[in-house]
């Protein structure tokens, strides 16, 4: 599956989607290799929905184009191959549980019916409830069903852990690596709270105002980072080394003396959001720094999204009070 | 059953069984009524006969089964009368409506079926169920009604109740209410107001062919040479013209001689008038106008039909 000449599991370039509100999504290029787990990361509205929508064939770009292992979302081949759990989890609720699963069963060619069976059995649902009087955790665990006894190579998740208890949360990720590891999946999770996801996926994509600002292999990006805490010089208003290229520096602040600062070794190219990690030619040259004074570590997964966050954020701000800022992406996304 | 007909059955299955009940309900009350109605006319010999001024409309008998019937049967057209707006709001309105008011459609849509079938097929079975159970309910109407069609002082075939209960049109109006509810769930996304325009569409629909039934016809001239008595209306409906028509062909309004007997003649004599005449629409002009509404409503339902389907295709959901 991870042969180079096979497709990608999904595959967007120049992609836009444009609501009435202004742009959801604009000019994303992503890769997103078969087989990958791949977290979904970005504010409300930043676009995590409108993305996989598009993958999903419930929505048309407006610019560019997406493909699913290579073919267009709307093709049957394509429609076969890809599994879409919405968010809040929508079904039927006046459907059983069973003929929920029957459902599913008429609509599609392939169909595990056992292993949904087994699925929802594992939960103590019993197949004769109807899905409306099920709890939020019951609900899930038949929405996930639904979807992994597709069998289907990419499954898009959007929120698939939200407004679930922390047992429940923890029981359906269990279930759905279990399921990911067995079948080689390639699974695209959408999530606003990292720390559902962090332990789960190997890669992460971060959207913020329907564009791209993070992604790759979470491992490569821990590794180009590096968080640092320590002394203020006393001589740079950001109170860090004088020789530090600015560039580098995703994000600091600095309380009293102490001064955080989250550094890529890859120094952003101006007027670019995105360092790009893979870019073959640009050596990562990290930035020696003084063991005396300062304290480095690399970056959880969280810190590295908090800081590339807090980043666009203050971007954002001084773009918008400066008079250029768009807010479009923001108040558009469905 | 398997597949989408399957889906199609599970989701629509209330409005199915419903619209069964009603039409086999209303095809025994419809029979019992009119075997009641033939009882009495053959009972009491009671001779039928059309129009208004028929040659039965001195015996009682034939005046009281004309009497007694009118009013189950307005009911009757009524509730067939209703069929169009029943299928629209509570058919047609939640077909996408629901979905995408409960947001349902996006699991729907993450199957393997595409948008247009997941509407198409739902929709054909609606389509289909709704027309036949329309096309049963006009024709029991038209069953019960024939005895005492076009009669004394019943229900004629141009009448609100019977024109709107009878016919092919009523089974396209059926297909246009459906077409105009999902329509109208697709566009406002909502149930409830889509009830609503769904209604106003049939509304405003209905009345606007009510008022052009007749414009579609050209009346028939009955001419009835000098003062010869004129021949009965029948079941034709008057075109509200009559008068004169003189000796060189010039037709000539009812005003210039407002008499009857000797005076009549004298006036004709007057004004050279050689024959009488008054234009009615015949009663097989029902048809003619019938399936002139019918192909109105089927253009109209059809251009709804591909509004949803261009939209659904553009995954403007």
């Amino acid at each position: 599956m991870n042969s180079p000449t096979a497709p990608p599991a999904l595959r967007a370039t120049g992609l836009g989607r444009r609501f009435r509100g202004g742009w959801a999504l604009r000019d994303c290029d992503i890769d997103i290799p078969a087989g990958s787990v791949t977290a979904l990361v970005g504010a409300n509205g930043a676009g995590k929905s409108t993305l996989l929508q598009l993958a999903a064939d419930q929505l048309r770009p407006t610019t560019g184009q997406i493909r699913v292992f290579g073919d267009d979302p709307g093709s049957t081949a394509s429609r076969e191959r890809r599994a879409f759990l919405a968010q809040d989890k929508p079904l039927y609720p006046d459907l059983t549980v069973a003929e929920t699963l029957r459902l599913v069963r008429e609509l599609n060619t392939a169909f595990d019916t056992e292993a949904a069976e087994r699925i929802v059995r594992a939960g103590n649902i019993r197949p004769r409830s109807r899905v409306g009087a099920l709890s939020a955790g019951q609900r899930s665990r038949v929405a996930l069903a639904t979807v992994l006894a597709r069998e289907a190579d990419l499954l898009l998740l959007d929120e698939p852990l939200a407004d679930l208890d922390p047992l429940v949360r923890h029981e359906i990720t269990a279930l759905l690596m279990a399921e990911a590891a067995e079948r080689q999946l390639t699974l695209v999770i959408s999530s606003h709270v990292l720390a559902e996801i962090e332990n789960v996926c190997d890669r992460v994509l971060l959207l913020h105002r329907g564009e791209v600002r993070l992604d790759g292999d979470v491992q490569e990006l821990r590794d180009g980072h590096t968080l640092v805490r320590g002394r203020a010089h006393e001589d740079t208003p950001d109170g860090l080394p004088p020789a530090l290229d600015r560039a580098a520096v995703v994000e600091s602040s600095r309380t009293g003396r102490l001064v955080t600062a989250l550094v890529s070794h890859v120094p952003a190219t101006p007027g670019q959001g995105m360092p790009s990690q893979d870019a073959p030619g640009r050596a990562a040259t990290p930035f020696v720094w003084d063991q005396d004074r300062w304290e480095t570590a690399a970056p959880s997964v969280e810190e590295l999204l908090l800081g590339r966050l807090r980043a666009a954020r203050a971007a954002d701000a001084d773009a918008d009070a400066d008079g250029y800022g768009d807010a479009d992406g923001e108040r558009s996304a469905a | 059953m398997t597949g989408t007909l399957w889906y199609a059955w599970r989701r629509q299955r209330t409005q199915l069984l419903i619209g069964l009940a009603l039409v086999v309900g209303f095809a025994v009350w419809a029979a019992v009524e009119r075997s009641s109605l033939l009882a009495y006319i053959h009972g009491h010999h009671a001779p039928l006969c059309k129009g208004w001024n028929g040659t039965c409309k001195n015996n009682p008998w034939s005046l009281g089964a004309v009497f007694d019937s009118t009013g189950p049967l307005k009911l009757a057209c009524g509730i067939s009368m209703a069929v169009p707006a029943l299928v629209g709001v509570f058919w047609g309105a939640p077909l996408i409506g629901r979905e995408l008011e409960s947001g349902t459609y996006r699991f729907a849509l993450a199957q393997g079926i595409g948008p247009v079938r997941w509407f198409a097929v739902r929709f054909a079975v609606a389509a289909a169920c709704s027309a036949a159970g329309a096309a049963v309910l006009a024709a029991l109407v038209a069953w019960w009604w024939s005895p005492v069609s076009n009669m004394l002082s019943g229900l004629y075939w141009h009448d609100g109740y019977i024109y709107d209960a009878t016919g092919p049109a009523a089974v396209a109006c059926a297909l246009f209410g459906l077409a105009a509810g999902t329509a109208a769930g697709l566009l406002l996304r909502r149930v409830i107001p889509a009830m609503a325009a769904t209604l106003a569409a049939l509304f405003v629909v209905r009345f606007a062919l009510f008022a052009l039934r007749l414009t579609w016809l050209t009346p028939v001239t009955r001419i009835s040479p000098g003062t010869h008595p004129k021949q009965l209306i029948g079941s034709a409906r008057s075109a509200g013209q009559w008068g004169y028509i003189a000796a060189n062909g010039s037709y000539h309004d009812i005003s210039a001689c407002e008499f009857s007997g000797d005076r009549l003649k004298k006036c004709m004599e007057q004004h050279d008038f050689v024959s009488r005449y008054y234009r009615v629409f015949p009663s097989h002009d029902f048809w003619t106008s019938q399936w002139i509404a019918t192909a109105i409503l089927l253009v109209l339902a059809a251009a709804l039909v591909a509004l949803v389907v261009v939209r659904l295709r553009r995954r403007a959901l």
